[in-house]
């Protein structure tokens, strides 16, 4: 064995105060954490930055008649009007039907999908749920409104006789296959997320699989699949090219789903280019940008805690 | 070996409070630790052993809530807890072994020299010898030298331990602090960790947190009992095994308590 | 197979059973089938067109883009979402070692978290508008690929914020108190035993951030994009791509034929960056 000594040297340069603040090493963190919370900071600054300057450029649009109510839900969109009046009422309520058009399709399947994978799917098919799911989630928003146009719009030209097939209704069909991989995600999770042994003591009973799956399973998961829901409902409400290639992008108020619509979205990306910053319609379309923003938001959000209840739960 | 009154304490506690949070951990401990000697820390679970070992090189305060909330820590005379004391250089001299072998996502050499490299302790051409010299004193020598650039999460759990051992010995430490170094590791194994403890007195001043009070026996020279965040009793093993003063301590160390 | 005598409320039970178990199969199967047949849709189309000549020169033809390639495009997008990445990266990982090794306190991380969250959850179109409204208007950059980039940037940002975060936070605490132990700083941690840990985690979030931005065409149209151009792209001027250029072709009906051709590059261009991914996601618990 190696006979050691101890170095006696250290100590004499250990605690004299003038060496310690010019020890090298203490530099580099200082460096780090200086670097680390700027970029921090400058980054998270940057919401800050977005939400206030949409809030302030869209005040102005409550200087149209009637204010907030007449913005949201009176004036109606026209520019070429005199005087002109840039009213979103159409704008909303487009988004609102598209949205719960293909939650209407998309929910019942995506619960079908995610009851598969978690109770009944082969291992097999198990393992290509997952990347045919996070396939369908990685096709971006303009190759499905191409999809759309390609496949529905003459469809149902030649099926209702239509003059232009784009209508809320190809919007909503096509946006419910663009929901469905994050509501059916979701959704598994939250039912993987049912403890095993409750599953067993459930089948211990003797009642059929299905019994057991609505009455303690779904019961189980019913928090994390009413987030999966709403996952859903706030990644439709964002969805732009989609729906700015198939919903028709008309200005008047729609009453059905075969009528043509213009949701939040697509008025935004219809009407920027035209939009004198500044203008009315400038503000008008902040206006409705940063009531996108706030709903979807605030969406993410209560699906984000509902997450956190969801794993919570089950420790 | 003969005790050497000589040499003063390498480590003197005054009035350490430690708090967690809002509850407190540890009250009033006052205590020496002697030079070139092992003294063990013994007490029932939750006495506040590990706490008071970690503040010993300034580790605790990686924990989070934990406070040092009164009292000092003198290491050769100057209390480590002042705010003109350089915490990297304390936690070099003053090394500390957990009681599970954490070993870095590096080869075993890099594991060694981890510490050595950034306190500048050895150059580039001597590094393998380096490594290689404490990688003898604790043992492990024979068994690695022909995978020095393994992955060292390769070995195995007494293997890991005397590799942290090795890569804190590389520090060149005058203290060596022990956090219940064997609880995770087989007999055989625990065995040869001891044996080591007992080689190293020579050279280093050991504290060594244990639960076994048959392993305090065997490799202690002194101990110190806690009991419920307080120091009951300090002395030297002999003494606190056989002729404890306190009554607590004569309950654990009898087996009645912890 | 003979059926169990059971009483009727119980063979009830079992038809139901088999019936909603054939809906879910269904379910299943259509799951399984929609993307084969949404990227079967667009090979089959777009295959024919599929050519180097397609993927390298730009756009020709009376009307402009019924003929040639769309090479300007693809450089484009590629140009943008590195402009992006070359901003969101050192944003995203400098503030994910701060949250995980600098934060003061809970509350100061669970703000900064929320924030990230919150910029996550904006739509991108949204990005779209503010970044016109502030980085083309007023700051004047005009439509280019510098307002583009920026753009993008911010919108990966939060994506590799909550990818290194992850990471970062994935490094069992232990190993950091035992090196922090040795009397080592936290910049030499952080190198040596934190950023080599987690660097798969933080490049597979950097990589599905990348392949988002590249596919999106909203935060960009007003941005950076232009119809076409023939100059080779920089900081100043606008560029060509490939979500805008497609969005394009279909709405001025230019050509189809180019369309289903720009539609799977850029499908196949994300799949495989998904794919990379997932391997590196893989690469995650290495040995133990």
């Amino acid at each position: 064995m190696v006979a050691m000594t101890v170095p006696a040297g250290n100590t004499s340069t250990l605690l004299s105060p003038a060496r310690v603040a010019w020890r090298g090493r203490r530099w580099s963190d200082l460096a780090l954490w200086a670097v680390s919370l700027g970029f921090m900071l400058l980054g998270t600054g940057a919401l800050l930055l977005i939400v206030l300057y949409v809030a302030a450029e869209a005040l102005p649009a409550l200087k149209q008649a009637g204010g907030l109510k007449g913005l949201l839900f009176v004036l109606p969109w026209e520019p070429l009007a005199e005087p002109p009046s840039y009213g979103i009422l159409h704008a909303w309520l487009s988004s609102l039907l598209v949205t719960a058009l293909s939650l209407l399709l998309a929910v019942p399947v995506a619960l079908g999908v995610a009851i598969f994978t978690s109770e009944i799917a082969p291992p097999l098919l198990r393992g290509l749920l997952r990347p045919c799911m996070e396939l369908l989630a990685g096709i971006p928003s303009v190759v499905y409104g191409f999809f759309g146009y390609v496949t529905l719009i003459p469809l149902f030209e030649n099926s209702f006789g239509l003059a232009a097939g784009e209508c809320i209704l190809a919007a909503g069909l096509i946006l419910s296959v663009m929901v469905l991989p994050f509501v059916a995600s979701t959704a598994t999770e939250a039912l993987r997320g049912v403890p095993g042994n409750l599953r067993e003591s459930a089948y211990a009973t003797g009642v059929t699989r299905w019994h057991v799956i609505q009455h303690v399973v779904l019961r189980q998961a019913a928090p994390g699949l009413f987030a999966a829901i709403v996952l859903g409902l706030a990644r439709a409400l964002g969805e732009a090219l989609a729906v700015l290639m198939l919903a028709g992008n008309a200005t008047a108020v729609p009453h059905s789903p075969m009528d043509r619509g213009q949701p939040i979205t697509a008025l935004i990306l219809t009407e920027l280019g035209e939009a004198g910053v500044d203008s009315d319609k400038y503000h008008a379309l902040m206006a409705a940008g940063l009531l996108l923003m706030v709903i979807t938001v605030v969406i993410n959000l209560t699906v984000l805690a509902l997450k956190r209840r969801m794993l919570s739960r089950h420790v | 070996m003969p005790n050497s009154p000589s040499l003063a304490p390498t480590l003197e506690v005054r009035d350490l409070q430690v708090h967690y949070g809002r509850s407190s951990a540890l009250t009033n401990i006052s205590c020496r630790i002697p030079s070139r000697q092992v003294t063990a820390v013994m007490g029932p679970s939750g006495c506040g052993k590990s706490t008071f070992i970690k503040t010993l090189n300034r580790t605790l305060e990686l924990t989070p809530r934990a406070r040092v909330r009164g009292g000092s820590v003198l290491y050769r005379g100057h209390d480590i807890y002042a705010s003109a004391c350089n915490v990297d250089d304390i936690r070099k001299q003053i090394g500390i072994i957990h009681q599970r072998p954490v070993s870095f996502p590096m080869s075993i050499k890099e594991n060694v020299l981890f510490g050595a490299r950034f306190h500048k302790l050895v150059r580039r051409a001597d590094e393998t010898d380096y490594a290689r010299k404490y990688l003898e004193r604790v043992g492990l020598w024979n068994e690695v030298r022909d995978r020095l650039g393994a992955h060292a999460g390769t070995l195995s759990g007494g293997q890991q331990q005397r590799l942290c051992l090795a890569r804190t010995l590389a520090n060149q430490p005058t203290v060596i602090l022990m956090d219940e170094p064997c609880s995770a590791l087989d007999p055989a194994a625990t065995r040869r960790i001891e044996e080591l403890i007992i080689e190293l007195e020579r050279d280093y001043t050991i504290v060594i947190v244990t639960h076994n009070m048959s392993q305090a026996r065997r490799v202690s020279r002194n101990a110190l009992f806690f009991y419920d965040g307080r120091l009951m009793e300090a002395g030297p093993t002999q003494q606190i095994f056989e002729d404890p003063r306190e009554s607590l301590t004569r309950e654990f160390v009898t087996g009645q308590i912890g | 197979m003979s059926k169990p005598q059971s009483p009727p409320s119980l063979s009830v039970a079992y038809l139901g059973d088999r019936f909603a178990t054939v809906l879910v199969w269904l379910t299943g199967l259509l799951a399984l089938a929609l993307p084969l047949a949404i990227l079967g849709f667009l090979a089959v189309r777009g295959m024919h067109v599929m050519c180097w000549e397609f993927l390298l020169s730009g756009p020709s033809g009376v009307p402009l883009g019924s003929a040639g390639g769309i090479g300007p495009a693809i450089l484009g997008t590629l140009y943008l979402v590195g402009m992006g990445l070359a901003v969101a990266l050192p944003l995203g990982v400098g503030g994910g070692i701060y949250l995980s090794e600098f934060a003061p306190c809970a509350f100061w991380v669970r703000l900064l978290e929320f924030a990230a969250e919150c910029l996550g959850a904006i739509p991108a179109v949204i990005y779209g508008l503010f970044g016109y409204a502030l980085l083309v208007v007023f700051l004047a950059m005009n439509i280019s690929l510098l307002a583009g980039g920026l753009t993008l940037g911010m919108m990966m940002f939060p994506i590799i914020l909550i990818g290194s975060r992850a990471a970062l936070a994935a490094v069992p605490s232990l190993e950091r108190e035992s090196a922090l132990a040795l009397g080592v700083s936290r910049s030499w941690v952080a190198r040596r035993i934190l950023l080599p840990r987690a660097w798969p985690g933080i490049a597979a979030s950097a990589v599905l951030a990348a392949g988002h931005a590249a596919g999106s065409a909203a935060p960009v149209m007003f941005t950076a994009s232009t119809v076409f151009t023939v100059t080779n792209p920089a900081m100043t001027t606008p560029v060509m791509t490939l979500p805008t250029h497609l969005y394009n072709l279909v709405s001025e009906a230019v050509s189809f034929d180019h369309a289903y051709g720009t539609a799977l590059v850029l499908v196949v261009g994300i799949l495989l960056v998904n794919a990379l991914s997932m391997l590196l996601r893989r690469r995650l618990p290495e040995h133990y």
